[in-house]
């Protein structure tokens, strides 16, 4: 293993530190949930929000902004898959030939698409009221780092690179807005939960009562 | 702030705004209760949701007030991050870092922006989270900063007196007992004329009852029919219920003003008076918030789940409905009827069918509004605005969305199953020229009941 795969390990390593030590300090604030109150169960919601509630046509945030809706799920999806090249790169397990392409091509597209919305962040008064220097470095930090895996998947070369960026996002996710990666996934459970506990997902509502 | 609207240019002197004055001058004393009471409200969720926005924006079009007036603070992501902000200072770090991540003390400044946005910009109904990517608690981050005003003493004062009319009167329209007891009364002979049974009782402190039914005071001062038309329904069920003398009131501002202290008063009297008269379960009546309230947050607010059902009148008149225990005439209502959905009874509460399965039986014709239920928009008395008449402006501007889909239906009638909305509603019925009635559902079935002849 060489001195920069080993950098980028101890990088994510200081990554899922950080982000685990994040999520305890939100969950020592306790919570005001009470329990023998509900007139449906939590997880029917958590499997929705997750599920068809990520759909277009379950919010309009979507269903109104088809373009953002795409470019947000590419997004998403380049970097899980630059998340598993990662993983391959550092346990020294090749691309197969016929798959690195169509991933260089997916990563590159989410790149691209994360550009686009680093643009629309940079244009639209609204985002520029609510936006910080975080918000604009951790979109350019995530879009360089797919580049980067992009160009790795198809050209060995440039692994040390992807290596290298790699471990800049990895520092900085605790500190900065990339800590919504694991956020997000307890909002939206968060969200379903609440769905679900309140009979509005998976439980007849009517006549249940605790 | 930019809230109080000034007064219109007569030539004579602006009154004096106190609540304004103090706003200007805030004292570091001030500033310091309010941090300190908002980082004791906040919980886990709230956390969890301020570091899980990624102020994409999108909510904007969800929102009635953004939808009518484009000003950014308008936006649900300003709000969020208004709050958001406040937190990731609080929490601590690198003076260096928060700066970066935009993080803002909880000073002067952001005092006065959070009453005027937090306060004056939001019904806290709750459309934003529906429609978040994320799926965010917007209200409930909202409501924490509002506590946090709360405990420095900085809610409006229009809100606050409806809050402290409660706590110290038993009910926000501050009625004397007596007052209440002679109403319900002389509501006896209104009821045994409705129903056309001289033994028609309108129970009041009766113990043991199936029910308790609580009420919205405005009913009791302004709209005492429809206490008749919810009594009328009952007699005809043949159910065993009853009034409170002296704690009735379903509402409940302290939800709305962000102090739990008061709110968990408000609920925990409901709930003791339940209690005190050994009835089986608490009802409550029309009221969007006084069934979030009473329903999913008291709980929350007294730290324990109550030893019996805490339903929703809709509820109950369904289940009469479904059990054949009240018959109904649909012709009896031939006008084209469209519904309302109150947001903290149905987005928040969870109560979507019952109202609809009243009505599928209770009027000739109905149609829905577009969009309804979960989707619903605010009619924009939530939140406490229709106390806060220093925002009143921006509330029937907002409520123009409102008024807009209720003319799309050409329903003559709006069925609303809130007194807050329907005083909004009545309110846009006047400013935008509607045309319609507006009736609670209550009123509605007790027009299609049919009574012995």
């Amino acid at each position: 293993m060489t001195a920069l795969e080993i950098a980028a390990l101890g990088s994510v390593a200081w990554a899922v530190a950080g982000l685990a030590l994040l999520v305890a300090a939100a969950w020592r604030r306790g919570t005001s949930r009470v329990a023998g109150i509900d007139v449906g169960r939590a997880w029917p919601g958590v499997a929705y929000a997750f599920g068809p509630g990520m759909s277009p046509r379950a919010k309009e945030s979507a269903s109104q902004h088809p373009g953002l809706w795409a470019a947000g799920m590419l997004y998403h999806a380049g970097i899980a898959a630059a998340g598993a090249a990662l993983a391959l790169t550092l346990a020294h397990v090749p691309l197969p030939s016929r798959v690195a392409p169509g991933l260089a091509l997916l990563m590159l597209a989410s790149a691209v698409a994360g550009a686009a919305l680093l643009r629309r962040r940079a244009a639209s008064p609204l985002l520029r009221a609510i936006s910080a220097p975080d918000d604009y470095a951790s979109n350019l930090l995530v879009d360089v780092w797919l580049a980067l895996a992009a160009l790795a998947a198809v050209l060995p070369a440039a692994i040390p690179a992807f290596l290298g960026a790699t471990i800049v996002v990895a520092l900085y996710a605790p500190l900065g807005k990339i800590r919504h990666c694991v956020f997000f996934l307890l909002a939206r459970a968060q969200f379903g939960a609440r769905l679900g506990r309140r009979g509005m997902v998976g439980a007849p509502r009517q006549g249940v009562h605790p | 702030v930019s809230a109080p609207a000034a007064p219109a240019a007569t030539g004579a002197p602006a009154p004096a705004d106190p609540y304004r004055a103090r706003l200007d001058a805030l004292d570091p004393e001030t500033v310091a209760r309010v941090r300190a009471a908002f980082l004791a409200l906040l919980r886990r969720e709230h956390a969890v949701d301020a570091d899980a926005c990624v102020r994409c924006g999108l909510c904007t079009g969800s929102c009635h007030y953004a939808m009518v007036d484009g000003d950014p603070r308008n936006s649900p992501a300003y709000k969020v991050a208004l709050v958001a902000r406040a937190l990731q200072h609080e929490v601590g770090g690198l003076a260096l870092l928060r700066r970066w991540r935009g993080a803002t003390p909880i000073d002067a400044a952001l005092v006065r922006e959070w009453v005027d946005v937090l306060f004056g910009r939001c019904s806290m109904c709750g459309r934003c989270t529906a429609n978040c990517v994320v799926g965010l608690d917007v209200p409930a981050l909202v409501r924490a900063a509002r506590g946090a005003l709360a405990a420095a003493g900085l809610v409006p004062p229009e809100l606050q007196a409806t809050v402290d009319a409660a706590v110290v009167h038993g009910n926000n329209m501050a009625i004397p007992q007596d007052e209440w007891v002679a109403t319900v009364e002389w509501l006896e002979d209104e009821l045994r004329e409705e129903v056309r049974d001289p033994s028609a009782k309108l129970p009041i402190e009766e113990p043991d009852a199936e029910f308790l039914y609580v009420i919205n005071p405005r009913e009791a001062k302004f709209f005492p029919l429809s206490i008749v038309a919810a009594a009328a329904i009952f007699h005809r069920a043949g159910a065993r219920w009853t009034l409170a003398r002296d704690y009735f009131d379903v509402t409940n501002y302290g939800l709305f003003s962000g102090d739990t202290a008061a709110a968990g008063t408000l609920a925990r009297r409901l709930l003791e008076t339940t209690t005190r008269l050994r009835a089986r379960s608490l009802v409550l009546g029309e009221c969007g918030h006084g069934f979030n309230a009473n329903r999913w947050l008291a709980p929350e607010w007294l730290g324990a789940a109550p030893g019996f059902p805490v339903r929703s009148v809709l509820e109950v008149v369904a289940g009469y409905i479904r059990d054949g225990r009240i018959t109904l005439d649909p012709a009896r209502v031939p006008d084209l009827v469209t519904l309302h959905d109150p947001c903290n009874l149905v987005r928040a509460g969870g109560i979507v069918q019952p109202q609809r399965d009243i009505l599928a039986q209770a009027v000739a014709r109905w149609v829905e509004m577009a969009p309804h239920g979960r989707q619903n928009y605010c009619c924009g008395g939530g939140g406490g605005q229709l106390s806060m008449t220093r925002f009143a402006r921006r509330r029937l501007e907002a409520g123009r969305i409102k008024a807009d889909q209720i003319r799309a239906t050409g329903a003559r009638i709006v069925v609303a199953p809130c007194h807050n909305c329907i005083d909004q509603l009545s309110e846009l019925n006047k400013e935008y020229k509607l045309g319609v009635e507006v009736k609670t559902v209550c009123e509605i079935v007790a027009s299609a009941l049919v009574h012995p002849s």
